[in-house]
């Protein structure tokens, strides 16, 4: 017989195969009586997923499969690393969700999503993949119980309004670029109406990516929802809007730039994220909830990433754009330092502990939260030998050396702001008082611990990520039929 | 051949995993790994003084995708700081917690600290420098914050914020170096050479970012108001390490810029007006305290303000008396501290109004603190002496007699403190030797920098040695 299939595309199955599988037993396990049955069969399924992924990314080769997909060291770096945040999540929802099956079949649907949208080679599998993961992340959240009805009525319709302008956005695109394939549009006659589909595009991704003007939601939305479904929105939700992000604004409006000399993506991005920095680190200053200060925060690190984008359009070409190689760095590193420490808030907040005020004297409590939760917020404030450090160092170099230079100062003065509420917060935790101790769930201690290996590892040595991060987005500039300029 | 500089980087890290394992022995790690670095930097500078070779350099891979090594190298200038912060933090783990409150956590705090002073002595390229800047930031931040005084919220606050200020434009400058050096290199050495092919403008924008982060860090007037608060309110462990060894990250980076930046010569003038002013203004500041601790803080600001001057004569003898002098003012500051704590555990009163005589029933205090005081206003005999000498030489030959003016804010400085001392020291005498609690330890430590400063002082020649050349 002969070989019908070759090792590579068999491993592609390996990653598609247990999908499909999460996504039976998830429709199964809701007739099944068994939690331990079914998060012991999603977390394998995930982790098989993951390391399959990981497989893939290190193998450097690329081919597309089903027309619309495409598998090569990008998707399967992303892949691998948003299917280990999942796996995160599932280990933190374990015991402490009332419908776990039903959640566990929302949460195979949200993989489907984000294999759609990394592994996507055209536009289409990207809106079918940011659909469904919005979707089933609203209906996550009633499935945690039903007061918290109205944050998920409000992710709803937010998904909702980005499916429709996304879908007006690719109508208006489609005469540049009818295949609708992850490729560079090629740019004749008016400029108008595909730069009016840029906006269109940037508009319904800022709404899933927390992008300024379009960010309202996310401190509602993250402060009513339970806290692992917000450890689900900031790790993943929100990663794979910028991952689409990536896709569609540097992938296929890069010759937009390159042709027209028209500069209106790098502007573009330059607004959001300028804005969208300022809005959640100001924003974060005056909050007295801690889960909200954690969403305003998280607001401000998606500005970060935009600060990548921007200068990956301000490069314009696709070849050894470090713009790109520093975004997926830093996505990767932020779904960690976010699950890890939405992880312990989600901990807290079951014991009550929400405000700032109740988190005065908690070193006294538990000493290994405080500290914990101390390394993340150092980590996202940028401060090194920890992961956000060496990421916020690769955005802001990138964003130098592509010529946005005002836009990295900006950036910097914006850590600079984040390291005061940060610090407001571990004032608090590391006041002298007594109170009750308390004994750490074993699961949430086994996310917390997986999250700061990562941020210290990773940190001290971000070769680790920095070298498949930089195959990654050679990998994407791949996609590209033709080499531009 | 051993790879001794990273070795002496690396090591508190092994010590740090150590204090993880045992929650005990804080105290007896911490020595242990003060000791080690001591011996270790004792070796480091007899191989130096022996081969005759202060350019030591060791290049390690790291971020290869980025062309960032992990490149340490030693100069003269590292050499004499970490001479001083090992004996600094020998002195600290010894005696500077004399109350044995938290033990734990003060000695994981100074072992990071010494892991951030290592490597920012040694590193060879602008990132690990950062790097190690930021470490060892965040370690006085919870000596402030979680083993201070009573105001150690606010201060803390204060410190964060005017040091991450200047660690954000310390990045900003070395993203221009990175990206506009030829190679896209962050090694010093290379970055050296490429300086005077920029762009005048990028040149002056690097110049003036590092130099606001260092002046933040030194401090100098108008950025020095983080200092009083932070050093008064620190623990002692704390005080030591943030006055004796934290603003010599500021020196150190000075000596560097003005080193090795053609450009540094446009501001030379302008640079050492603002810090003979410094230098007055923070003497006159120190007559309106009376919170022994901030007094001695202010001091550092003073004798950093002098430093200043002399790095930006931008001669020879002027940056050698600079390295000199924050030699000598590391050590002699730390013992005051020490002195300072000493006396604040002893009598629970830190204000000098209230002392009313001490020197009978604190004797070693009393008496250390009077020899802090010698050292820093120059004392022969004291490394600040020397200091002193070759810092205004320096002056004298750049600024001719314009240069010896800054001398006048030591005089003044030195005039108030003898008055403090005699009067809450050595006059009334109300206080008996019963009150006196402080051990054997405490004591060591006292000598330990003693015995440096006057080591320093009679023998000058085991450092001046190495000056033919600075950096």
């Amino acid at each position: 017989m002969l070989p019908y299939m070759s090792g590579n595309e068999f491993l592609v199955y390996l990653i598609a195969g247990p999908l499909f599988l999460l996504i039976v037993s998830g429709i199964i396990s809701m007739f099944h009586k068994s939690e331990r049955l079914s998060f012991v069969f999603t977390s394998a399924l995930l982790a098989v997923m993951s390391v399959a992924a990981f497989y893939l990314a290190t193998l450097g080769t690329s081919f597309s499969f089903l027309g619309i997909l495409q598998a090569n060291s990008f998707s399967g770096l992303l892949f691998g690393a948003l299917a280990f945040g999942l796996l995160l999540v599932e280990i933190l929802s374990y015991g402490r969700t009332v419908y776990l099956q039903e959640f566990n079949m929302l949460l195979s649907f949200v993989a489907f999503g984000v294999f759609m949208v990394t592994f996507a080679y055209s536009l289409i599998a990207i809106l079918v993949g940011l659909e469904s993961v919005i979707l089933s992340t609203a209906f996550m959240i009633l499935a945690s119980g039903k007061k918290y009805l109205e944050p998920a009525v409000k992710l709803f319709l937010l998904g909702a309004i980005a499916t429709a302008i996304f879908t007006f956005a690719l109508a208006l695109l489609l005469p540049w670029d009818p295949s609708a394939a992850l490729t560079p549009a090629v740019i004749t006659g008016s400029r108008f109406v595909l730069g009016l589909s840029l906006v269109l595009f940037a508009g319904a991704l800022s709404i899933e990516a927390a992008g300024f003007p379009f960010n309202f939601w996310v401190p509602d939305v993250y402060e009513g929802s339970p806290g692992n479904v917000t450890a689900l929105l900031a790790g993943i939700n929100k990663k794979v809007g910028l991952i689409a992000m990536m896709q569609i604004l540097a992938v296929v409006f890069i010759g937009y730039t390159a042709t027209l000399g028209a500069s209106l993506p790098a502007d573009l991005l330059f607004i959001i994220a300028t804005f969208t920095m300022f809005f959640g680190n100001l924003a974060a200053l005056v909050q007295s909830n801690v889960k909200r200060l954690f969403a305003y925060s998280s607001i401000s690190q998606a500005g970060y990433i935009l600060v990548g984008l921007a200068a990956a359009e301000h490069i314009a070409t696709l070849q050894g754009n470090t713009g790109i190689q520093a975004a997926i760095f830093y996505i990767i590193a932020h779904m960690f330092m976010i699950i890890g420490a939405f992880a312990i808030i989600f901990w807290l907040e079951s014991k009550n502990i929400n405000t700032l005020n109740d988190y005065s004297g908690l070193s006294g409590r538990n000493m290994f939260v405080a500290v914990s939760l101390s390394i993340l917020m150092l980590s996202m404030a940028g401060v090194p030998p920890l992961v956000g450090f060496a990421g916020k160092f690769l955005l802001f170099s990138s964003a130098v050396s592509g010529g946005e230079a005002l836009l990295a100062f900006i950036g910097i003065i914006n850590s600079f702001i984040s390291i005061y509420y940060y610090a407001r917060v571990m004032n608090q935790m590391f006041l002298r008082k007594e109170g009750k101790a308390m004994q750490i769930d074993k699961n949430i201690a086994i996310v917390v611990c997986i999250c700061l290996a990562f941020v210290i590892i990773v940190g001290i040595y971000p070769q680790i990520l920095l070298g498949p991060a930089t195959s990654a987005a050679s990998a994407l500039a791949s996609y590209n039929p033709f080499t531009l300029g | 051949m051993i790879p001794i500089l990273l070795i002496i980087v690396l090591f508190p890290a092994i010590f740090l995993g150590a204090m993880l394992l045992s929650r005990k022995h804080g105290r007896a790690i911490a020595l242990a790994s003060a000791v080690v670095g001591l011996a270790l930097v004792l070796f480091l500078f007899f191989t130096v003084v022996t081969t005759g070779n202060t350019a030591i350099t060791e290049t390690y891979g790291y971020i290869s995708s980025l062309g960032i090594n992990f490149d340490l190298r030693t100069t003269t200038a590292s050499l004499v700081l970490l001479l001083m912060s090992s004996v600094i933090i020998l002195a600290a783990a010894l005696g500077g917690n004399v109350s044995r409150e938290r033990e734990w956590v003060a000695s994981m705090l100074l072992i990071l600290f010494q892991l951030g002073a290592n490597g920012l002595f040694l590193s060879g390229n602008f990132f690990l420098f950062f790097i190690f800047w930021d470490i060892g930031v965040i370690a006085p931040f919870f000596m402030i914050n979680v083993l201070g005084s009573a105001n150690r919220k606010t201060a803390s606050y204060k410190f964060i914020v005017y040091e991450i200020f200047a660690s954000a434009l310390l990045l900003f400058g070395i993203l221009l170096i990175y990206s506009y050096t030829p190679t896209h290199t962050l090694n010093m050495a290379q970055a050296a050479m490429a300086y005077s092919s920029m762009p005048a403008g990028i040149q002056q924008s690097i110049f003036l970012l590092l130099f606001v982060a260092f002046m933040i860090n030194m401090p100098i007037f108008p950025l020095h108001s983080w200092l009083p608060d932070a050093h008064s309110e620190a623990s002692t462990q704390g005080s030591m390490v943030l006055s004796g060894i934290l603003t010599k990250f500021g020196g150190f980076g000075m000596l560097l810029i003005f080193t090795t930046m053609p450009i540094a010569h446009s501001y030379s003038t302008y640079i050492a007006a603002l810090s003979a002013v410094s230098a007055f203004y923070a003497a006159f500041l120190i007559m309106r305290q009376s919170d022994i601790k901030r007094i001695v803080a202010h001091t550092t600001i003073v004798e950093m303000s002098v430093i200043m001057f002399a790095i930006s004569t931008m001669t020879a003898l002027g940056s050698a008396g600079a390295l000199y002098g924050m030699l000598a003012h590391g050590i002699s500051v730390a013992m005051m501290f020490l002195a300072a704590g000493a006396i604040e555990h002893t009598f629970r009163e830190r204000n000098i109004g209230n002392l009313r005589g001490i020197s009978d029933a604190a004797k070693a205090t009393s008496y250390i603190f009077l020899l802090g005081i010698f050292a820093i206003t120059g004392l022969p005999l004291t490394a600040g002496f020397i200091a002193d000498i070759l810092m205004f030489l320096g002056a004298l030959s750049a600024f001719g007699l314009y240069g010896i003016v800054p001398l006048f804010s030591l005089v003044l400085m030195g005039a108030f403190m003898y008055f403090v001392i005699n009067k809450s020291f050595f006059a009334n005498k109300e206080r008996t030797a019963a009150e006196d609690h402080i051990d054997i330890t405490q004591k060591a430590g006292y000598s330990i920098l003693a015995l440096a400063l006057f080591i320093f002082g009679i023998l000058p020649f085991i450092l001046l040695g190495l000056f033919n050349v600075i950096i």
